[in-house]
């Protein structure tokens, strides 16, 4: 995992979205244990304060859940939460995307090309 | 690396030794202001620090930084307004605090012909009750500083390890850093960082610190001041002033004759440049564009959002103009 501290993208943000394709990943299992937010924190070298409120913010997600005093643990269908959730700020994205393509007054034709475009072009990367 | 029942521990020790630790603010300065004969350098600037919460203070240089956190460790004498560290008033009674505080100024004052393991015997002599060797031991073995090396041996690098070291081990309630991480190389950097981040977690310290890279400020900070010329130009949580922060930018119509497009709400900075028009605002809401294409002949309109660094220099350059005395920027 890592957070990129000159982006636009709260690190908090960033926090969350990265456990939570790592869990789409695999890299973290449902039921087992993601890094505690002081682990995290130090790997990372971010505040541990932004960390608790990234895993707050999952649990509420209903990507993790807490167990009190060990840790915060993948929920059951963890992964599955996570992967809408992952939907979800793919899918802002794009629309950011097309919202950008419509004020430049680019066709649907044209955004759909562009877009089929970019996917065949971007090389699949494993996630670590 | 320490397991979370040890962290705990360490946190629990201090929670029964101190009885102020409930309470909100760990800082609060209430309009400070510092004038060397007719030159302000920090000018009515109020914050507060809750407890447990890293504050970061940017700003170019000059900008009353320094200053600001010395008034605070009551090394200068303020020109007004009031400032209390743990609920003390620091004018009055910084002494009942001191002992508190873990402070790395900018320039390291520590005994050059000393060894390492000798200025730490002598620091902590200061703390007879509060010095926590085993802290002090992992620090300096996470930060790869030599006990046996004389003061004067160290690396610039090496100093600000040993400093933040001898700031941090009597498990201060805050802790604050005067521009802690320039001229030190990028590996000193993170393991500085590093023994900042550890003591946070272990200690549960509160911090301010003061920088010029927007990085660093971004990584640790829940809190965000920037400072320019003595003024406090925004004061927010970190994340609050990036999701709420954006750019607008606008292209007019050609055939229009240069309407007189006015600034959003909350725009920090604008720069006019023929048709287009740039707008930094600090509170982005939908309204604005809508407003904008409205009452405007617009070719292209787009929002974009800005990293912490952009924000910064918005809001300088803003200041800037205003305080020469325009509204508008061409460039």
């Amino acid at each position: 995992m890592r957070v990129d501290p000159g982006s636009t993208v709260p690190i908090f943000t960033q926090i969350v979205t990265e456990v939570q394709s790592a869990i789409v990943a695999g890299v973290y299992a449902e039921g087992e244990r993601i890094p505690s937010a002081r682990d995290l924190a130090l790997q990372l070298k971010v505040n541990p304060n932004t960390v608790q409120k990234a895993y707050a913010e999952l649990v509420d997600l209903g990507v993790v859940e807490s167990k009190r005093g060990i840790g915060k643990f993948v929920c059951k269908r963890g992964s599955r939460s996570a992967l809408k959730q992952s939907e979800d700020s793919i899918a802002d994205l794009i629309r950011q995307a097309v919202e950008l393509g419509r004020s430049a007054r680019l066709t649907d034709k044209r955004l759909r090309g562009i877009f089929a475009e970019v996917l065949s072009t971007t090389p699949k990367r494993e996630i670590a | 690396m320490l397991s979370i029942h040890s962290a705990e521990s360490t946190t629990a020790n201090v929670v029964t030794n101190d009885t102020t630790r409930n309470n909100e603010n760990v800082v609060e300065i209430n309009g400070l202001s510092k004038r060397y004969g007719r030159k302000t350098v920090v000018d009515n600037l109020s914050l507060k620090i809750p407890r447990g919460s890293v504050y970061g203070l940017i700003g170019p240089n000059g900008a009353g930084k320094s200053t600001t956190l010395k008034s605070l460790m009551r090394l200068l004498k303020t020109s007004g307004g009031s400032m209390k560290v743990l609920d003390h008033d620091v004018t009055t009674d910084f002494q009942a605090v001191k002992h508190r505080v873990g402070y790395v100024p900018e320039m390291h004052h520590i005994y050059r012909w000393m060894k390492v393991k000798r200025v730490i015997e002598f620091t902590k002599s200061f703390y007879p009750t509060t010095w926590n060797d085993q802290f002090c031991d992992q620090m300096m073995e996470m930060m790869e500083l030599d006990p046996r090396k004389k003061v004067k041996e160290l690396s610039k690098g090496m100093l600000a390890k040993l400093a933040l070291l001898l700031a941090v081990s009597h498990e201060p309630d805050l802790l604050v850093l005067d521009e802690p991480l320039s001229g030190l190389d990028p590996i000193v950097r993170d393991e500085f960082i590093d023994g900042v981040l550890k003591t946070i977690c272990e200690q549960e310290t509160t911090v301010i610190f003061s920088s010029h890279t927007i990085g660093d400020v971004q990584r640790l900070a829940d809190s965000v001041g920037i400072l320019y010329a003595g003024r406090l130009l925004v004061n927010q949580p970190t994340e609050t002033m990036l999701d709420e922060a954006r750019l607008i930018k606008v292209v007019l119509q050609g055939n229009s004759d240069q309407p007189i497009l006015s600034a959003p709400d909350s725009t920090i900075f604008e720069v006019r440049n023929g048709r287009e028009v740039n707008f930094t605002v600090s509170q982005f809401s939908p309204l604005m564009t809508e407003v904008i294409e409205r009452e405007n002949s617009i070719e292209h309109i787009e929002v974009q959002r800005v990293n912490l660094e952009d924000l910064f220099k918005a809001y300088i350059r803003g200041a800037k103009l205003q305080s020469a005395g325009q509204l508008k920027a061409k460039v």
